[in-house]
């Protein structure tokens, strides 16, 4: 299917309330609210990857949205403004600035449609602004990682890597329990209160969403340092 | 003038131009003709600043690309993969790309659109493949640049788009630019170039 932008922002409002309705449809009462998921005891046996799937929706339709950004920088209409002697710097800094502005109102309407679903949802009311700073902190950094990736291999695997790197991710820290480092190195799982202690309120929370920060940073600047030494075609 | 010195690519371990040197002077045209995947659209890469040879050097008037400047201080190019923005209409496209470096007036952009045969106010995502053809050429020349640097111009283009490509080429160089034109199309080059040169195999031949 052809990207559009039309195309890209029904898919994503339509995965957005599908996921709604399956944390409504949920008896299991595995869920906390939108950002903020785990999963019991029951689900650790059985379907666990169909579950994660659930919970996962939004990225894939949110990886779709942004990708192409750099590709669209080094093959399309950036060597219009380059050859015009236009900041590579500037140019790149804009594009991770415009994903990551993408990105906060997908998740604000995420956040927004959950809200209005609450009533159906067992609701944590403590924690609800630290998981979606969290959500929206770690998300931004598995975009920045995208972008860093579109350098080296097409939009199209990364987006594949990227989904599946975040689905065995949540699932390892889930069945290995709670060591930090683990979760450090599988930065995705982190997205979801339950992972990060954005819910239980442990000091920890501060401590990842520092990592989580420096991350988007370290990131940001790999990114910036590998289009200044890019050919553009 | 723009003076090429033993320049080398290579992509992949493929060697795409291999020791190429050469003198452009402005006030002339020259065709790149050669079969696809010859190497014209890289040379035309390597000389606006997009790629960075391996190894050689690209003088823009005496100053080094990649050393003294990091693109040709006046350049024009049309090269695949050009697209302008879908959203905006072709006034606006211009207008945004003119804000860089300011040297060309809205008249100035109006009359390279009109020059092209193309309506202003009429959004990109509804022109056909020919109509965006224009419009990259208009994008190319309305800043007046001296370097003009065009990849396959009349792609697309139906026999009256051609001849307005010819005509453009014939104006800039009256103006005095230096202009590049790779093409396949060797009738093309004879119609409209005064040197004409041949790219096979990442090497530069004269004919």
């Amino acid at each position: 299917m052809k990207k559009t932008k039309l195309v890209s922002l029904v898919t994503l409002i339509a995965a957005i309330i599908l996921q709604i309705f399956t944390f409504c449809r949920d008896t299991h009462n595995s869920y906390e609210f939108g950002f903020a998921i785990g999963i019991s005891a029951e689900y650790k046996t059985g379907n666990i990857i169909f579950t994660l799937i659930n919970y996962m929706i939004p990225l894939i339709f949110i990886l779709f949205f942004t990708s192409g950004s750099m590709q669209n920088l080094i093959q399309g209409y950036g060597k219009v403004l380059l050859v015009r002697n236009y900041s590579r710097t500037k140019l790149i800094v804009k594009q991770l600035f415009k994903n990551l502005l993408t990105l906060l109102i997908i998740v604000l309407f995420q956040c927004a449609a959950i809200l209005y679903f609450n009533q159906f949802l067992k609701s944590v009311k403590s924690g609800i602004l630290k998981s979606l700073i969290m959500y929206f902190v770690i998300m931004s950094a598995i975009i920045m990682l995208q972008c860093l990736l579109e350098f080296y291999i097409p939009s199209h695997t990364v987006n594949t890597v990227l989904f599946i790197y975040s689905l065995v991710s949540y699932w390892i820290v889930q069945v290995t329990g709670n060591i930090s480092v683990l979760k450090i190195i599988l930065f995705p799982s982190l997205m979801f209160g339950m992972q990060n202690g954005a819910l239980s309120g442990e000091n920890i929370y501060y401590l990842f969403l520092c990592i989580g920060i420096i991350l988007n940073t370290v990131l940001a600047v790999l990114c910036i340092r590998k289009f200044k030494k890019t050919d553009i075609f | 003038m723009v003076e090429l010195k033993n320049i080398n690519k290579s992509l992949s371990k493929r060697l795409i131009l291999d020791n190429i040197s050469y003198k452009f002077e402005y006030g002339k045209v020259y065709g790149l003709c050669g079969t696809n995947g010859s190497g014209k659209t890289m040379l035309l890469r390597a000389i606006c600043g997009l790629i960075v040879p391996d190894s050689g050097e690209i003088a823009i008037d005496g100053k080094v690309l990649h050393k003294d400047i990091s693109f040709p201080p006046s350049v024009g190019i049309v090269i695949e993969n050009m697209t302008l923005l879908p959203g905006y209409n072709a006034f606006d496209n211009l207008k945004l790309i003119a804000q860089i470096k300011k040297v060309a007036s809205d008249d100035d952009i109006r009359n390279a659109i009109n020059r092209v045969g193309l309506k202003s106010d009429l959004k990109v995502r509804k022109f056909s493949l020919g109509m965006k053809q224009r419009l990259n050429i208009a994008q190319a020349v309305f800043e007046k640049p001296k370097i003009i640097l065009l990849d396959e111009p009349t792609n697309a283009l139906d026999d009256s788009g051609v001849k307005l490509v010819y005509d453009i080429i014939k104006e800039e160089k009256e103006r005095g630019a230096l202009i590049i034109v790779a093409t396949h199309h060797e009738a093309d080059l004879k119609e409209m170039c005064d040197v004409i040169l041949r790219v096979s195999e990442g090497r530069l031949y004269e004919k």
